[in-house]
Formats: C-alpha cells, structure tokens, sequence
C-alpha cells in the first residue's frame, strides 16, 4: 500500500468521523427540539 | 501528462516566453535553460492542490453543525446554536490552519535550500481538528467523555495521516566554496524582497510596454535566483549582481512611477526609464547565460560597468 493509499484512505477515515459526529449533533438537536415541541404542544 | 500544474519559478500569467512582443531568445533558444529554471513541480503541486482541496472539504463534511445551529435557534435555544456555530468556526480555522501548512511544504519542497516553517501548521491543524471532533462527540452528540477523547485521538491521527507532517529541519547543503544553507536562504529571501518591491511598484505603472519591461526584469531576476538555488557556488558572484542590480531597478521604478503623474508630455524621462529597464533585461538575460555556462570571466567587469550607468540613470 503506497503512501498516496495511505493519505487517501486516512482522509476517508477523517470525513466520515466528521460526518458521523456532525450529523449525530444535527439529529441530537432536532430530536431535542421535536421533543419540546411535543411537550408544549401535550400541555 | 498535462502542463496544467507546471509552473516555472519565473511564470507569469502575461509576458511569457511565447507572447507577443516578448524577447527572451536565450530562453526560447535553450530549453535546458527552461527546465532549468522552472521549479520541480508537477508532483508536489498536484500533492498539494489534493491536499488544499481536502482541507475545503473537511468545511463541507462539518456543514450539519449550520443545520443544527438553525434548528437550535429556531427552537430559541441560543446557547446551542452558538456552540454549534463555535464547532463549526473552529473546523473552518482548523482547515484553513491545515491548507497553510500544505502551502508551506509546498514551497519548501520546490526549492533546494529551504528554512523549515516556522510553525508546524499541518500538526497544529489536525490537533485543532482531533480538538473540534472531541467537543462535537462530548457536547453536541452527548456521548461521554471517554469515548468523546477516544474519537478526538481518531480524528487527530487521521488527520495527520492524511496531510502528513510540516518539515522541521532547514535544507540544503554547504558547498566546496564554503558557501553555507543560511547564506543562501538570506541571499534569496532578501533578494526575493526587492523583486516583490519592484513588482509592486511596476503595477502602478499606467504605461503597458513599460510594465511589460518590469514583469520581464522580474521574472528573468527569479530565474537567477532559482539557478543560485541549483548551484550556490556562484552565490558571492550572483549576490553581488543581484543586490546592485536590484537595489537599482526598485529604486528606478518607484521614482518613476512616483512621478509618473508629475511628468506631463516629458518624453525624456519616459524614454530614459524605457531604455534603463531595456538595458537591465538584456544584462539580465546575459548574466543569467553565464550562469549556466558557469561563466565567470567578465562576470565582475560588467557588474561595475553597469552599476556605474545605474547610479547615474537612478537621477530621474
């Protein structure tokens, strides 16, 4: 495996460590969201 | 192989050895003298436009953190939607951190002596980055800390990886004429100077055939400058040339484009300046032939020669 292989794949590793953590917060917050929604709108 | 990334260390965009009303025989005459003087670059400049196009990237891949940073303030939750934001400023700084870096082995790989940079910004970019992935993980995704650290250390390590590190030791060697790597590196860093000076100064000029003169004195002063780099040997020599010659062609054409308002129809100055830089251009092409034909018998007549026209011409 070259070194170029090496780069290519440690940059795939980086962008889906970045998606992974980046999505995780954006669904983290929309389901924080949709939850105090549902809250005012029960009571 | 596509000449799309070939950039001679004399490349400009207009003024090239092929457009009209460029006189660079000696160079169009001589390949070996292009190849000479162009920087080593195809490899390292498709290694680092890769890189600096990864490094834009990783603000695409951190767009979510925006999203929800919206959804937060849309939900009136503004300590979210800063932190979200603070996440997401701090990936674009890592990045830029990470792209600066890349730019700097650049340059340092393309030359034979080199300092290494002065801040290892590659490293501190994917620190920033391991850093940004820790926050993101422990406070916006909500896992715990441990497993938080553990996809910081991932990200850091990837990161690393993939841009690889900053060159911590200076290159170069010392030659047999105990010419050291840090003479050359001043030489070229000082001589570099006045040649940005005079291009700064050449772009306020309003006339084009003069401005063209200035762009060729320029670009023929870092082909000197590149073959010192190749052959240090002749540096006491060429420095002697450089600093004289350079020192005079900045002062010329900062007077003259001081002035140049001033002048009215006064065709004499204009044609003096012309007629200096046509001069230069020419000892400049010819001193640059001797250099890489090793050339070093009439080297110091011609440099007093012409130093002693330069004093005089510089009373504009």
């Amino acid at each position: 495996m070259g070194p170029s292989t090496t780069r290519t794949l440690a940059f795939v590793a980086l962008g889906l460590l970045l998606l992974t953590s980046s999505c995780a917060t954006l669904f983290s917050t929309s389901s924080y969201a949709g939850d105090s929604e549902s809250i005012v709108f029960n009571e | 192989m596509s000449n799309d990334d070939f950039q001679p260390r004399s490349g400009v965009k207009f003024g090239g050895a092929y457009s009209p009303g460029n006189t660079d025989t000696a160079m169009r005459g001589n390949p070996v003298a292009r190849l000479q003087s162009a920087k080593v670059f195809d490899k390292s400049a498709r290694r680092a436009n890769a890189g600096k196009t990864r490094a834009w990237l990783i603000v695409l891949l951190t767009l979510p953190l925006v999203l929800s940073a919206i959804i937060a303030m849309l939900d009136g939750n503004a300590f979210a939607a800063m932190r979200n934001i603070g996440l997401f400023a701090l990936f674009c700084f890592a990045a830029n951190t990470i792209k600066s870096g890349i730019e700097a082995a650049s340059e340092y790989d393309a030359r034979e002596f080199a300092s290494a940079p002065k801040f290892p910004r590659k490293i501190i970019g994917s620190a920033l980055l391991g850093f940004g992935l820790l926050l993101t993980c422990w406070t916006g995704w909500g896992i715990g800390l441990f497993q938080s650290l553990g996809f910081g250390i991932m990200g850091a390590a990837a990161s690393f990886f993939a841009f690889g590190a900053d060159p911590m030791k200076d290159k170069g060697y010392t030659t047999s004429t105990g010419v050291t790597p840090q003479m050359v590196i001043d030489a070229v860093s000082e001589a570099e100077e006045k040649i940005e000076g005079i291009e700064l100064a050449g772009a306020q000029l309003k006339d084009r055939p003069l401005r063209d003169r200035v762009n060729r004195v320029t670009k023929r002063a870092r082909d000197i400058l590149a073959r010192i780099e190749q052959d240090p040997s002749d540096l006491r020599r060429s420095k002697k040339f450089l600093v004289v010659y350079l020192d005079g062609a900045l002062e010329a054409t900062q007077k003259y484009a001081r002035t140049q308002n001033d002048l009215g129809g006064e065709k004499d100055v204009y044609i003096k300046f012309r007629s200096l830089l046509d001069d230069m251009e020419r000892e400049f092409d010819h001193q640059h032939e001797k250099l890489l034909t090793n050339d070093r018998m009439d080297l110091d007549v011609e440099i007093d020669v012409l130093a002693d026209r330069l004093k005089a011409e510089s009373r504009l």
